[in-house]
């Protein structure tokens, strides 16, 4: 058989996220901190492996990395065509290991993986009494544990990044003006400004502004110091 | 591509009968956008041009996104086809808004969320007045659907999302933005699973509960669903306020 790998960008194929299937039998269901992490991951240190596709586009492996990947926008696809002879290698140019953000990169990797593991018992099963071989993969204990574990409660979870942080707090405070001269006057103060709206053709009334609390101690700041 | 400042699109499928009398008597500046396949029959109901999207973009999550990769403006209201009423909650009773109105409140709310630095607004979901809370008139933690304005592009609704992909929006906005900007002082009916057309096609109790496994898994206890009086009841659970300082 001739072998051939060839580096290109999308073709017509592959063009973008939605031309990759998801796999339906994923043995993995993944977790709801795998998950998070995995879009912290992506969002603090951008795309570290590929994903793997079958010749239809059906993910092999990379699930939840495309699904990430979608929520988080729609990266550009680079597709590599091979026949699993040649180790496909993703050079980050902008990493270098002596830093601290490819440090950290590794780490997550091989954490994203860990925590976002949940083997689905029943898919696993299923997948074995339709052929599959399995058995180099799990010793006969591992797999009496798996086939005998119970669904994990996976609702409960909450999520780290979802959380409040330390001291974040989001509330507000509501000004009530009972005449157009303090109206125009807070408005001069804060700068705030009339908007002008293409759709219809007309301005925009008065029925409430927000200014931002960064904003408004620099205005209070400002004042004070005169 | 359509390029007003803020873009108010009405989404609709097979509902060109009912729409004037719906949604198109509050909006009646909304571009519609519909299926390839249904130009005909929605032609001439709006002044502005349709904006038509493949045939087999349906459900929630892929329409709402095509829409938004659609339309260039940053500012993008979405609403739905089933608008039946609009109404201010702030009085005894509850006050019927109408064109032109509904418009400037439109506006008003998406630039108050993006001046609060939230990327999603919308209303209150309940127009009965007996459950606004006049102690907040404004939600920063929740979720929204009906008309809902999108400040600029950096999220993406979740394409396999048919159902709840409203949900899941505004769970990556809490992520990623921290809040939503919800004003409780207003609110739309809608004349929501009763007619023919819209998401009906979609919409099965299996595929509810396989959205609502799907959501679970996601967000884990950061929402919660229950099935209650023959509906479905989604609540989003992501705290913003450190307690003990909600009344200094």
């Amino acid at each position: 058989m001739k072998r051939k790998s060839t580096a290109a960008p999308a073709n017509g194929a592959l063009r973008s996220l939605a031309d990759l299937k998801p796999d339906p039998n994923n043995a993995n269901k993944g977790t709801t901190r795998g998950r998070a992490l995995l879009h912290t991951s992506i969002r603090e240190y951008g795309f570290g492996r590929s994903v793997l596709v079958d010749k239809h586009g059906q993910l092999i492996a990379g699930n939840k990395t495309v699904e990430a990947a979608g929520e988080s926008g729609a990266p550009e696809l680079v597709v590599v065509q091979t026949d699993g002879s040649q180790l496909v290698v993703v050079q980050r140019t902008d990493l270098d290991l002596s830093d601290s953000a490819a440090r950290e990169l590794a780490i997550a990797d091989n954490r994203v993986t860990e925590v976002g593991l949940a083997w689905e018992p029943a898919t696993l099963k299923s997948l074995q009494e339709s052929g599959a071989n399995l058995e180099d993969f799990f010793r006969p204990p591992e797999w009496a544990k798996l086939l005998n574990a119970s669904e994990d409660v996976v609702a409960d979870e909450t999520l780290p990044e979802m959380e409040c942080q330390p001291f974040e707090h989001h509330d507000y405070i509501m000004v009530v003006f009972r005449d157009s001269h303090a109206w125009t006057r807070a408005c001069d103060l804060l700068g705030i400004r009339r908007e002008g709206v293409t759709l219809g053709g007309r301005r925009k009334i008065g029925i409430g502004r927000v200014i931002g609390a960064d904003r408004l101690f620099e205005i209070l700041d400002g004042k004070r110091k005169k | 591509m359509i390029t007003p400042a803020i873009a108010l699109v009405c989404m609709s499928r097979r509902r060109a009968r009912t729409w004037p009398r719906q949604s198109g008597r509050f909006f009646p500046e909304a571009t519609l956008c519909v299926a390839e396949e249904e130009r005909d029959e929605y032609h001439g109901l709006t002044k502005r041009e349709l904006l038509l999207h493949p045939n087999n973009v349906t459900g929630i999550g892929p329409v709402r996104q095509w829409i938004l990769d659609h339309v260039s403006s940053p500012l993008v209201y979405m609403v739905p086809d089933d608008i039946v009423g609009a109404y201010g909650l702030t009085g005894t009773y509850a006050n019927h808004i109408a064109p032109p109105l509904i418009w400037d409140l439109l506006v008003n709310t998406i630039e108050c969320a993006e001046a609060a630095g939230a990327h999603l607004c919308g209303f209150n979901q309940a127009w009965d007045v007996r459950k606004f809370t006049p102690l907040q008139p404004f939600n920063l933690n929740g979720w929204v659907d009906g008309p809902m304005g999108v400040v600029g592009r950096e999220l993406r609704y979740d394409p396999k999302l048919k159902l709840h992909a409203d949900t899941d929006f505004a769970l990556q906005h809490l992520r990623k933005f921290r809040i939503i900007w919800q004003d409780n002082r207003f609110a739309f009916a809608h004349d929501r699973w009763k007619q023919a057309g819209g998401n009906a096609v979609n919409r099965t109790k299996a595929a509810h509960d396989v959205e609502f496994a799907y959501l679970h898994r996601k967000w884990g206890a950061h929402l919660r669903t229950r099935w209650a009086k023959g509906t479905f009841i989604s609540k989003i659970s992501v705290e913003r306020r450190q307690h003990g300082t909600d009344m200094l």
